[in-house]
């Protein structure tokens, strides 16, 4: 792993280049969540009775020889049995991927790849655990 | 020459054309993983009784009679779990303690070691790729090293396959206008033929002329019902 680690380079805009061998062997680290703010205005006794929604954001790390940063924002999701958390929106990120020929992907593609790596972590207990701590 | 993760990158950013083929491309990439085998079932969200499944697999033909034989869909503790959880379920004892039988029964077909995970939509739509194997059981040490690209087959064959059979069942997705969907987006929101004209200042009969189309493209019956379906396929958003 450390050395496709080190293949990974900094690009003119900053941004830490790398393929997708190199994503599948990165490791995220919890940096920090938080919840939204309750709406304002609305007073509780308007408020009780209706469906919640929660939501926040939540910033990770890399655990690579480059700085890594990646984030997105969270929302859970209330079904019959379960409440699933749920990435909400593109994720947030200084990793620009490449192709197999070096190219980097364009943006939009980036962010829908990564997307999925992000949902393909197991980030929803990490995520939890923080909020729930900050709460008491 | 694409390596495996290489050619999922590219499922992901180039529309495929059957959802036989992504299988197909699926089932190569968990064959490098060690796999033998792979299940994907995908549930849409339409029609709201009665949402479309969809089976893919490649398990033995045997196997493939003796599970929709025994209708084991209905009772497969993987899938019950895979509706509700996105945590993945390794094949075990435990796993199928509901319902030993199946278990059992996928033994006695070949079936020893599986690995499963679902993929679960805001939308309420989902699927769940199972990776499957006769040989040797899936250690500790294996699932630790090979995890992370697992999960990220589960992600990319629910985005690519779930959008090539949305495309085949649904070819009118492609087919409505930018104008037919800003129409039925106002319909969603509960205003008239009237009220659209006024926002979009058009004539009321332009409007009825995109709701009248966009009614026949998605073979609804009427307005309601076809606000109802593009909504629950995403097609709103």
């Amino acid at each position: 792993m450390a050395r496709i680690l080190r293949t990974m380079n900094i690009s003119n805009m900053g941004q830490v280049q790398a393929s997708v061998r190199e994503l599948l062997a990165l490791r995220l680290k919890h940096l920090h969540s938080a919840v939204d703010p309750e709406p304002s205005g609305t007073p509780p006794q308007q408020r009780c009775g209706t469906t919640t929604t929660l939501s926040g954001y939540t910033e990770w790390v890399g655990d690579s020889h480059l700085p890594i940063s990646l984030g997105w924002d969270w929302r859970i999701e209330a079904h019959t049995h379960t409440a699933q958390w749920q990435r909400d929106e593109l994720p947030r990120t200084n990793i620009q991927l490449v192709n197999e020929q070096g190219h980097p992907l364009p943006w939009e593609d980036n962010l829908r790849v990564l997307a999925t790596w992000v949902d393909a972590q197991d980030w929803q207990h990490a995520v939890a655990n923080a909020v729930s701590a900050a709460a008491h | 020459m694409n390596t495996w993760q290489e050619d999922l990158l590219n499922l992901l950013l180039i529309p495929a054309t059957t959802a036989e083929a992504v299988f197909d491309r699926i089932k190569q990439a968990a064959l490098q993983l060690g796999f033998d085998h792979v299940a994907y079932g995908f549930q849409a969200t339409y029609p709201v009784t009665q949402p479309n499944i969809t089976l893919l697999n490649s398990y033995p033909t045997a196997w493939q009679q003796r599970y929709a034989q025994a209708g084991y869909l209905l009772t497969d503790p993987t899938v019950a779990h895979g509706r509700q959880n996105q945590t993945p379920i390794l094949w075990n004892d435990h796993a199928f303690a509901s319902n030993r039988a199946l278990w059992v029964d996928a033994q006695d077909h070949g079936i020893t070691t599986g690995w499963a995970q679902s993929s679960l939509e805001r939308s309420g739509a989902g699927s769940l790729l199972t990776l499957c194997r006769r040989a040797e059981p899936l250690t500790a040490s294996e699932l630790q090293a090979k995890e992370a690209p697992m999960r990220w087959l589960v992600q990319v064959a629910h985005v690519s396959l779930s959008r090539a059979i949305l495309a085949q069942e649904n070819p009118a997705c492609t087919a409505l206008t930018k104008r037919e969907r800003e129409v039925l987006q106002w319909s969603a929101d509960g205003k008239s033929a009237q009220d659209i004209a006024d926002t979009l200042n058009l004539s009321k009969s332009v409007i009825d002329f995109h709701l009248k189309n966009s009614i026949n493209k998605l073979q609804a019956p009427n307005k309601t019902a076809a606000v109802a379906r593009a909504a629950l396929m995403g097609w709103l958003g």
